[in-house]
């Protein structure tokens, strides 16, 4: 994976430094995200899901060659697994963290676009370069139609993921102790609409297939997205999504089927020209069913959001951050800051 | 049925083709770009439904390895 990336990026910057008429973005960020929490009482006090904090730097060449555009970026996280626990052959559970050297871990993904009019062609490659006790491999392909001077778009993608995950036991509903899967094999199909409805109403809709596959029923979801632009400086956007797991297909592990529904509404502000400030509430209620012992287990919470960007000339400065609080007590704060500099 | 769907099939198309002359200077804000939100997405505890994606930080699987 190392090897095929540093001799992809070779190739691009020996191309970008003979290509005329091309133009070069680079950007970074950074992202800090802490978790904390419990799901249900047994779990009270312990942390819950990954913390991480994480940097990413990236590349972009428009019109690279003619149509062809391409881009990449590299990323490091230093993710906290001290809340993952791993259950032994004899059904010990201890935290990844205890077996778990790895401190920093760095992936990249490397992606190329053709545009050819009104057809636009994609391609990524991306994994985890570094040892992890979660690396991954992904693939994917996207084709994009516009039509009406772009007002109109369609848009496919399929994805493939490759996933190693460490050596882990789990009683199952007889208290048998089995064993998970060591790679799971993933695919994602997302079909999508955008439209521009009026001089200042745009929407998307999307419908959306997953499955890990020797992990987890197929699941499917929807989502639609609509931006209203209030005024010529209040612009207002609405999220709406749902997802859920196939029922005909059988459960693989000691978890039930899951359900999902979520909403989120933002409103940004242009009080001077280039500076937007935002502000967002959403809800997500997620559902665990399993018909195996008739247990039902909700998680709802409430979302919070502000993001603030200025746009320089050349420079884009954007920050957001975020509070999630659950009815179940989870805790979750995330930061992050960037920086997009076009050349 | 039929003809109210090829009514409303052609409404629409109509109603595309002249978004061609609109001026779509409000559409093609930064504030209007439904691929970027402005805040932090959405976030899921319980599932990771609706994507291939394990949990946000380090790929743990919030699903069986929480």
């Amino acid at each position: 994976m190392r090897s095929l990336v540093f001799t992809i990026a070779w190739g691009v910057f020996y191309l970008a430094s003979t290509a005329q008429g091309m133009s070069q973005t680079f950007y970074t960020s950074v992202e800090a995200d802490v978790r904390n929490g419990a799901l249900d009482v047994s779990d009270l006090g312990r942390k819950f899901n990954v913390s991480a904090f994480s940097q990413q730097l990236g590349y972009r060449i428009d019109n690279l060659a003619g149509p062809l555009s391409v881009q990449g970026f590299i990323t490091s996280s230093q993710p906290d697994y001290s809340s993952v626990l791993i259950q032994d052959a004899q059904g010990q559970s201890k935290p990844l963290s205890e077996s778990s050297t790895t401190l920093v871990e760095w992936s990249s993904e490397l992606s190329a676009d053709l545009s050819l009019g009104t057809h636009l062609l994609s391609v990524t490659l991306g994994g985890t370069l570094s040892e992890s006790p979660f690396t991954q491999s992904r693939a994917s392909i996207s084709y994009t139609r516009s039509f009406f001077n772009q007002t109109t778009a369609v848009s496919l993608s399929a994805t493939y993921l490759n996933q190693a995950q460490p050596k882990s036991f789990y009683f199952d509903s007889n208290f048998r102790l089995l064993q998970r899967p060591l790679n799971i094999y993933g695919n994602e199909l997302v079909l999508s609409a955008d439209q521009v409805f009026t001089e200042n109403w745009k929407g998307r809709w999307s419908l959306t297939t997953a499955e890990r596959q020797n992990e987890r029923p197929r699941n499917w979801g929807t989502s639609v997205v609509q931006a209203y632009a209030l005024t010529d400086r209040l612009f207002s956007e609405l999220r709406l999504n749902y997802a859920t797991e196939g029922r005909s297909q059988t459960l693989l592990n000691e978890r039930g089927y899951f359900d999902q529904w979520g909403f989120k509404t933002q409103l940004s502000y242009e009080p001077i020209y280039d500076l937007l400030l935002s502000v967002s509430y959403g809800q997500v209620i997620e559902r665990e069913s399993d018909p195996r012992d008739g247990t039902v287990l909700q998680v709802a919470s409430d979302q919070y959001g502000i993001g603030v960007s200025y746009q320089f000339p050349t420079l884009l400065i954007s920050l957001s951050t975020g509070y999630i609080e659950s009815n179940t007590n989870i805790y979750n704060y995330t930061f992050n800051g960037g920086l997009t500099w076009r050349i | 049925m039929k003809l109210l769907f090829s009514f409303s099939l052609l409404f629409t198309l109509c109603a595309c083709s002249s978004l061609e002359q609109m001026d779509k200077s409000q559409i093609n804000h930064p504030a209007m770009d439904i691929s970027n939100s402005r805040t932090p997405a959405l976030n899921s505890f319980l599932t990771t439904l609706g994507s291939l994606e394990d949990s946000s930080g380090g790929g743990a699987c919030s699903v069986c390895a929480h």
